[in-house]
């Protein structure tokens, strides 16, 4: 049994600190209460921003004056709809796997400055406004953009190669988005696998590419799992991606709700549909619950300590096969590696990671010279540049209105997903929970991450209308906390995992109580989780449209609704401005996470030598 | 310290949320219509002037939405606005279920009343404005001597190389354009041939890279040269052009003229107001300045006795030009099976344009 094993099994049967109720009812009764009183808050914040207004939603479905679910399996339109959603996010899935291997590769290979620069270009475009990263490929890709540009230059005046309004532009689109969903977790797997577990397997006489799959792939699998899952679900519900950068015969599902709302003005229509979309994400999860049940990522992965477990070695497929056979797929596995293995490794990673951070970046870097333009019309390239529109749009008071707004509720929203997340992250980590119930509430917890947000807009509204909390900025917060909650408590309880109890238990032999200890400690020292918890809980309310959009009026509306109308309505440089500007927070706030990223690094480092 | 930063965040939030609740009071009128340029030119044209008039309170929201504000009187609330600014087929489905006010012309100026086209007087709405949506192409690509004219010219790919642009709504796309090209006479357009409009359509399908949802993206691919020609609204390339897009030219002869459609909602608790308010946006005065801003078509003729000669070139409603009008009926129409001609056109543009 490692330390870390050692400490984790204390740490999950030592009595919890946050002790919000005297064990006067006996033990086990007080520790069930505090689990209670961490819950409930939880529970109320889901039943209210989630749970309801997705039922109120759905309900438009039954009763109504039309027909909507025999309407819906007579649209062949809406069935191939289904069908093609379900194609595209696993085309997308695939896709985001291969570019995430190479990158990982590439990461891994890195000096410790590269590695930090080479995430920065994953996390700032993945916390950027989708809105304005997807009007910035129309840009790039467009017939008179950058790409076409150069291809022109290369291969001759008559080239042009149709990227947008096709199944590319929705691919390119979407994988842009989704890639740091499954990028992500497999680097925070496969960044903690020990590097001499791969020298071992080297030295046993596997050659790199071998020792790759033995060690790399299949120690990193919950990752990789985990990215699949999360992409997969999240295509399917995707709206903007589409509706800007597809064609003919590229509408997805969510593009029918909008439009079933929109032109139509049939809920009926919409919340069958919705129903379907939920339906078939649930599905989704069941199914791949059957392979990876994705709550254990986040106990189990815990649970080790940072110690990573080898599964059973045999090669299960190979090993079904009758011995001939399996003798002759092994020498056709060694002769395939040990071929693969003289290729230039480390050139390609490096070569493929750098190609695909210049993916990253490529929108961003269109939109600044944009947004320095001295026309009055959004064009590429300008025709010339004074930076005029920054005074325009910051002297604007609706643009300026707008920043406010998304500024106070982001800051309502980090405060409300907090105070939730804290004692829901303790309840998870240090209560007596079966991993059965634990594993139920981190999949209750992940829901509204899961869900897609276009299905729990029209209900938001509803609800809030029934409320009189209508056009309300706290409202929205509430709304928006809901969506931050699951990111907030994953970070939490991944800290807290690493948490070592023993200071929590010296500060309270040295006679200092509960609230005290943990005022003094345990806060302090989780002082790096909360604030990245934050930054997400803020960066996930600044950049969300769909529920804003459906909540807030003129006076309320927030910096995603009023560039979206901006798209619609008049595509103007201050659309770059305003993108330029939100991706300036980003990049702040990312600086304070890597900050933070080092200092930690660097106390880990000190405490190893 | 939090605690006093989350009390002020509280207190923000509070004080931006009243003024749109407290706005029920009398001597108000809540307005809701799509925000951005065209709201400007509401405020501007018809509101202010409105207000300085009657000491009436208006306020223009820029959210509006239908579907929100049918979920909001399903739910038993109050509709979040008097008046919606919205086309007729889409009032049309709402006068079915019974939602809107039969709109009080007794206090209308009667000379008014005259000068307006029938179709603009609907017993539960006002078409109070018009635009156009007409040929707008790159005159880089067709210069004078090879200008298309007709909408046979722009369904011509041979000599009128190059792709088209138009939008992804079901009765904007307008199958009458198609109907043209294959020489229908504009007399005899209505009941639209959806067939005869589909075939032809298919025939420009392969030139038209994508349908944008939205007016100010097909009005963008002029801009980024994405297509050649695009059936758009002439007010939106008017503004690129104004703006100093001058590579494009737009085609008013020909152009469908759309009407846009006031509705005042049955429960509207500012029922009055919004009748006179109606009342004084047909007038010649805000007629034309509303349309002046933004360069749209004033319904009201008399318009053009007040707006200057260089200006009327802008505005598709001209006398100058020779347009034709939408036919909202045909669209409002029964198709049979409980549904409206507008409503089987949207489900068969809804598979055709998700098609190959």
């Amino acid at each position: 049994m490692s330390l870390a094993d050692a400490r984790d099994k204390e740490g999950r049967t030592s009595r919890p600190v946050l002790g919000l109720v005297k064990p006067v009812f006996g033990l086990a009764a007080a520790a069930r209460l505090r689990a209670l009183a961490g819950l409930a808050p939880f529970g109320a914040l889901q039943i209210f921003g989630f749970w309801i207004p997705l039922l109120l939603f759905f309900s438009f479905a039954f009763g109504g004056s039309g027909t909507p679910w025999a309407d819906l399996f007579a649209s062949s339109a809406k069935i191939d709809s289904i069908r093609r959603t379900i194609w595209i996010a696993a085309e997308v899935t695939l896709i985001c796997a291969l570019l995430s291997y190479v990158y990982v590769g590439a990461l891994l290979s890195a000096s410790r400055l590269w590695r930090t620069v080479l995430l920065l270009c994953v996390v700032v475009p993945f916390l950027t406004s989708i809105v304005v990263r997807t009007y910035a490929w129309t840009i790039v890709l467009g017939p008179s953009g950058p790409v076409n540009a150069a291809l022109r230059a290369l291969f001759g005046p008559d080239v042009a190669i149709d990227f947008i309004y096709n199944r590319s532009g929705v691919l390119i689109g979407m994988v842009h988005v989704l890639l740091p969903m499954f990028l992500l977790p497999l680097y925070a797997v496969s960044s903690q696998i020990p590097p001499n577990l791969h020298r071992a397997a080297r030295t046993m006489g596997a050659n790199r590419v071998a020792a790759w799959f033995a060690v790399d792939v299949r120690l990193g699998i919950s990752g990789a799992a985990a990215g699949a899952a999360l992409v997969f679900v999240q295509a399917l519900g995707f709206f903007v991606t589409p509706a800007m950068l597809g064609g003919l015969g590229d509408t997805m599902i969510a593009q029918f709700i909008e439009r079933d709302m929109g032109t139509q003005v049939d809920l009926g229509a919409a919340a069958s549909l919705s129903i379907v979309l939920v339906g078939a994400v649930a599905l989704c999860v069941a199914l791949f619950r059957v392979f990876y049940p994705l709550e254990t990522l986040f106990i189990r992965a815990g649970a080790a300590g940072g110690t990573i477990r080898a599964g059973p070695t045999k090669r299960s497929g190979i090993g079904m096969l009758p011995a001939g056979l399996a003798e002759a797929a092994d020498r056709l596995w060694l002769r395939t590696t040990a071929f693969l293995a003289a290729l230039p490794w480390t050139v390609l990673a490096r070569f493929g990671g750098a190609a695909i951070a210049f993916f990253f970046l490529m929108p961003l870097v269109v939109v600044l010279p944009v947004s320095l333009t001295g026309d009055e019309f959004l064009q590429f390239p300008p025709q010339s540049y004074d930076g005029r529109w920054y005074p325009a749009v910051l002297l604007d008071p609706d643009w300026r209105l707008a920043i406010t707004n998304s500024f106070i509720v982001g800051a309502m929203a980090v405060v409300i997903s907090l105070t939730v997340a804290l004692p829901l992250s303790f309840v998870i980590v240090r209560s007596s929970l079966s991993d059965g119930l634990r594993g139920l509430l981190i999949g209750v917890l992940l829901l509204p991450a899961i869900v897609p947000i276009i299905v729990l807009a029209v209900g938001v509204y509803v609800w809030f209308l029934n409320l009189q909390l209508i056009a309300s900025l706290v409202s929205l917060a509430f709304a928006h906390a809901v969506l931050g909650l699951p990111f907030a408590v994953l970070v939490l309880v991944s800290a807290l995992r690493d948490f070592d109890p023993r200071l929590e238990h010296a500060a309270r032999s040295l006679g200092a109580g509960p609230w005290r200890t943990l005022g003094l400690v345990t806060l302090p020292l989780l002082f790096a989780p909360l604030v990245t918890g934050a930054l997400l809980a803020f960066l996930i309310s600044f950049d969300e449209l769909l529920i804003a959009r459906a909540v807030t009026n003129f006076e309320t509306v927030t910096l995603p609704v009023k560039l979206w109308n901006g798209a619609n309505e008049e595509i103007s440089p201050a659309l770059a401005v305003i993108s330029v500007l939100s991706m300036t927070v980003t990049l702040a706030g990312a600086a304070v996470l890597t900050a933070f990223a080092w200092q930690v690094g660097q106390r880990k480092s000190n405490e190893d030598e | 310290m939090r605690l006093r930063y989350l009390m002020t965040a509280t207190t923000v939030g509070i004080f931006l949320h009243l003024p749109a609740g407290w706005a029920q009071d009398q001597g108000t009128l809540v307005i809701n219509s799509f925000g951005g340029n065209w709201n400007k030119a509401i405020q501007l044209g018809l509101i202010d002037a409105f207000e300085k008039e009657t000491g009436i309170d208006v306020q223009l929201l820029s959210t509006q939405d239908v579907a929100k504000s049918k979920a909001a009187l399903a739910s038993g609330n109050p509709p979040p606005e008097d008046i919606i600014d919205t086309n007729f087929a889409t009032g049309f489905s709402l006068s079915r279920d019974g939602l809107l006010a039969d709109i009080d012309y007794s206090v209308f100026n009667q000379e008014t009343l005259d000068v307006l086209p029938d179709y603009a007087k609907q017993p539960y709405a006002l078409g109070w404005g018009q635009f156009a949506i007409g040929i707008c192409y790159d005159t880089e690509k067709f210069p004078e001597d090879k200008a298309p004219k007709t909408w046979a010219d722009f369904w011509n790919v041979e000599e009128f190389p190059g792709e088209r642009g138009m939008l992804a709504w079901p009765d904007e796309p307008t199958p009458e354009m198609g109907l043209l090209a294959a020489g229908t006479p504009i007399a005899e357009l209505y009941p639209l041939d959806l067939e005869a409009a589909f075939a032809k359509l298919d025939e420009l399908k392969p030139n038209i890279p994508t349908f944008p949802s939205s007016p100010a993206v097909l009005g963008q691919m002029l801009v980024d040269r994405q297509v050649a020609m695009e059936a758009c609204f002439t007010h939106r390339v008017q503004g690129l052009v104004d703006a100093g897009l001058s590579r494009i030219a737009i085609v008013f002869d020909n152009a469908r003229l759309q009407t846009e459609y006031f509705f005042v909602w049955k429960d509207a608790p500012n029922k009055e107001n919004a009748m006179k308010f109606l009342a004084f946006a047909v007038e010649a005065g805000p007629q034309a300045a509303w349309a002046q801003i933004g360069s749209t078509g004033p319904i009201n003729p008399k318009a053009f006795e007040i707006i200057p000669e260089d200006i009327a070139g802008k505005l598709p409603t001209s006398p100058a030009y020779e347009t034709w009008a939408k036919g909202d009926d045909w669209y409002a129409a029964d198709a049979g099976g409980g549904k409206t001609n507008r409503e089987v056109l949207e489900e068969r543009w809804a598979a055709w344009s998700a098609g190959k």
